[in-house]
């Protein structure tokens, strides 16, 4: 059913996550241009984020310090007053391209749909080309929503939403640069994310082996969840994952920018796995507890190799 | 990780202030050199740990977290200077801090002198040796236990040096030490305990920076071939080979990360630390295989702008 003439369409507004990213905002809004209300929460950039983002008509910048990923993105859910009771969400180094942007005009347009949110897969680029096989996909991720119907898990990172009602698919895509501000970004953040997970991974582990059931229960995004937790107690981790994405999901075929990607999400897998064991061995306090003993033990008679 | 900041350590029980301010009864006079930025933690029992040996003094790089109060009540002398990198902080301080004995001690804020390593101190100390300097072991202790495999035990630094005789070389990181005259080691078990309480993520991002760093070296290198031959030929022929093999040989092996690992962990036993001699050697190939992405990375960024194209996307 087409748009009626007594509601004239209505694009989504568009919620945007911002921190120091000078070097992508201006690209990803340019992809946002068809929605007259863009609003970028920014949690403190020192860059040249701001400044690029303000001075466009329908783009507002909002500041809030960042506290938890959960808590950051149910105030931009929640918290803003939004022109359209759609609500498309962005990250600065997401591109919407041309189809999607139709895609999504369509939908949110569309009265005989009930759907209260829409997931939607991406298209993750590498070295110039877009690495179809080995990021691992198709990965869902719901994106489009009715603001006042979903509310974010309390997670510490990677937090997926939780949908009061019906969710449906699209098919358009979006382009995911995630390596535009630089490897060492990647590694920095990485080395963020993992900490996060490790904290996680602590959790599930201190917990004991979840049922097996879980995989089969749900929606896919919980059958990952219950994937990912049983994933914790594989020995290896890190191998097991490279196998999984160069070898069983066929990321050889993407060439050279396939291998390097699979090493280094298995390189983040060994970080996880590493912290994981730092957490749950207590290392942090161990030194102090050493130097003392050291200290009493390593006298002229004793101690020392 | 979000830990709670550390406490600030207290007063070891028993120790008395006034024993940073002299020098040992009998003893060899030594001075310690303590360089610090926020050591609040560490401070006070690493300055009682010092004035086992002789009289204490702290060059504080303006830390906030109020360690120069601790060091003073802790009996040190504390001097404050501006830190421009760890070589010139510490030459500033041996030339400027108030040292008056003989002998220079310079001890880091998370080290401790081992009983046995005072006593051994004392005695080099008190003999009347020739040497200008001593190189002393050092063991790291970290991952929850200490480490004495890997290439990274024994680790030999040159601390304790007569005063006047010995400075570090003008350099940012990894800075040597230049002693006067002979030097010699101290036995192997009069160790350091090297307390190393970075988080896991601490050591993951510091590889980062100097992955970040040594990548940049290998790219300007590549990009002007011309100056390898001008920076090599400033060390004399006996290092060149070793030079050429590091920076112009290495840098271009297939597999580097799987042999660093394996050299690591087999050749150098750091499978005789258990597990913590496996996550270190993990962590070193990690840091080889950042510094060959890192290096593709820029050296296509490079030529895609000396061609006038975008960078990004």
């Amino acid at each position: 059913m087409p748009p009626s003439d007594t509601s004239p369409s209505r694009p989504p507004s568009v919620l945007v996550l911002t921190k120091n990213e000078e070097i992508n905002i201006e690209r990803c809004l340019d992809a946002l241009a068809f929605s007259d209300d863009v609003v970028v929460l920014d949690s403190g950039s020192t860059d040249r984020t701001i400044g690029l983002a303000e001075g466009r008509p329908n783009v507002r910048v909002i500041h809030r310090a960042f506290d938890t990923e959960y808590k950051q993105r149910n105030y931009g859910l929640h918290d803003i007053d939004y022109k359209n009771p759609w609500l498309y969400i962005c990250d600065a180094d997401e591109r919407v391209t041309d189809e999607l942007r139709d895609e999504l005009l369509r939908v949110t347009n569309d009265a005989s749909l009930d759907h209260v949110a829409y997931r939607l897969r991406y298209k993750n680029y590498f070295m110039g080309r877009w690495i179809r096989r080995s990021s691992g996909g198709p990965v869902w991720i719901i994106r489009l929503v009715q603001p006042e119907k979903v509310v974010y898990e309390q997670r510490e990172t990677n937090v997926h939403p939780m949908v009061d009602g019906t969710t449906g698919e699209l098919d358009g895509q979006f382009a995911h640069y995630s390596f535009n501000a630089g490897l060492v970004r990647w590694f920095s953040k990485h080395n963020f994310y993992s900490d996060r997970e490790a904290e996680e991974a602590a959790k599930v582990r201190g917990k004991g082996l979840p049922p097996f059931s879980d995989l089969t229960r749900g929606d896919p995004i919980a059958r990952r969840r219950a994937l990912k937790n049983l994933s914790f107690f594989l020995i290896g981790r890190p191998l097991w994952r490279f196998l999984y994405s160069y070898v069983w999901g066929r990321g050889f075929m993407d060439g050279r920018a396939g291998f390097q990607y699979c090493c280094m999400v298995s390189m983040y897998e060994y970080w996880i796995e590493l912290k994981t064991r730092e957490i749950r061995a207590r290392w942090e306090d161990k030194p102090l507890e050493l130097g003392r003993e050291g200290m009493a033990k390593e006298t002229a008679k004793g101690g020392g190799r | 990780m979000d830990r709670p900041p550390r406490q600030p350590a207290p007063m070891p029980e028993g120790y008395d202030p006034a024993e940073a301010g002299r020098f040992l009864e009998d003893g060899p006079k030594i001075d310690v050199m303590i360089p610090t930025l926020n050591e609040a933690h560490h401070i006070a029992e690493a300055v009682a740990n010092a004035a086992m040996i002789g009289r204490v003094h702290v060059l504080d790089s303006f830390s906030t977290d109020g360690t120069q109060e601790l060091a003073r009540e802790a009996g040190a002398t504390v001097v404050e200077h501006e830190f421009e990198n760890y070589s010139r902080q510490k030459n500033w301080g041996l030339n400027n801090l108030p040292m008056e004995g003989e002998w220079v001690f310079i001890l880091d804020a998370d080290e401790r002198v081992t009983p046995r390593l005072a006593e051994e101190l004392i005695r080099v100390g008190r003999s009347g040796a020739p040497e200008a300097g001593y190189f002393v072991n050092r063991i790291n202790l970290m991952m929850g236990r200490p480490i004495r495999f890997g290439g990274l035990y024994p680790s030999w630094n040159l601390r304790f040096f007569k005063r006047g005789q010995a400075r570090y070389e003008d350099r940012k990181v990894h800075e040597h030490m230049f002693c006067d005259g002979p030097t010699a080691h101290l036995p192997r078990r009069a160790r350091m305990l090297h307390i190393r309480l970075e988080t896991m993520s601490d050591y993951v991002q510091k590889h980062v920076k100097y992955a970040d760093m040594e990548s940049d070296e290998w790219v300007r290198l590549a990009l002007n071939p011309d100056q390898w031959k001008r920076e090599v030929e400033q060390f004399p022929p006996a290092q060149r080979m070793r030079l050429w093999l590091r920076r112009r040989v290495t840098p271009g092996l297939p597999f580097r990360p799987a042999i660093r690992f394996l050299y690591m962990y087999l050749v150098q036993g750091g499978f005789l630390d258990g597990r913590a001699g496996y996550h270190l050697a993990m962590l070193m190939a990690d840091y080889e295989y950042m510094i060959s992405l890192l290096f593709k990375e820029k050296l296509e960024r490079a030529r895609r702008e000396a061609k006038g194209q975008s960078a990004v996307d």
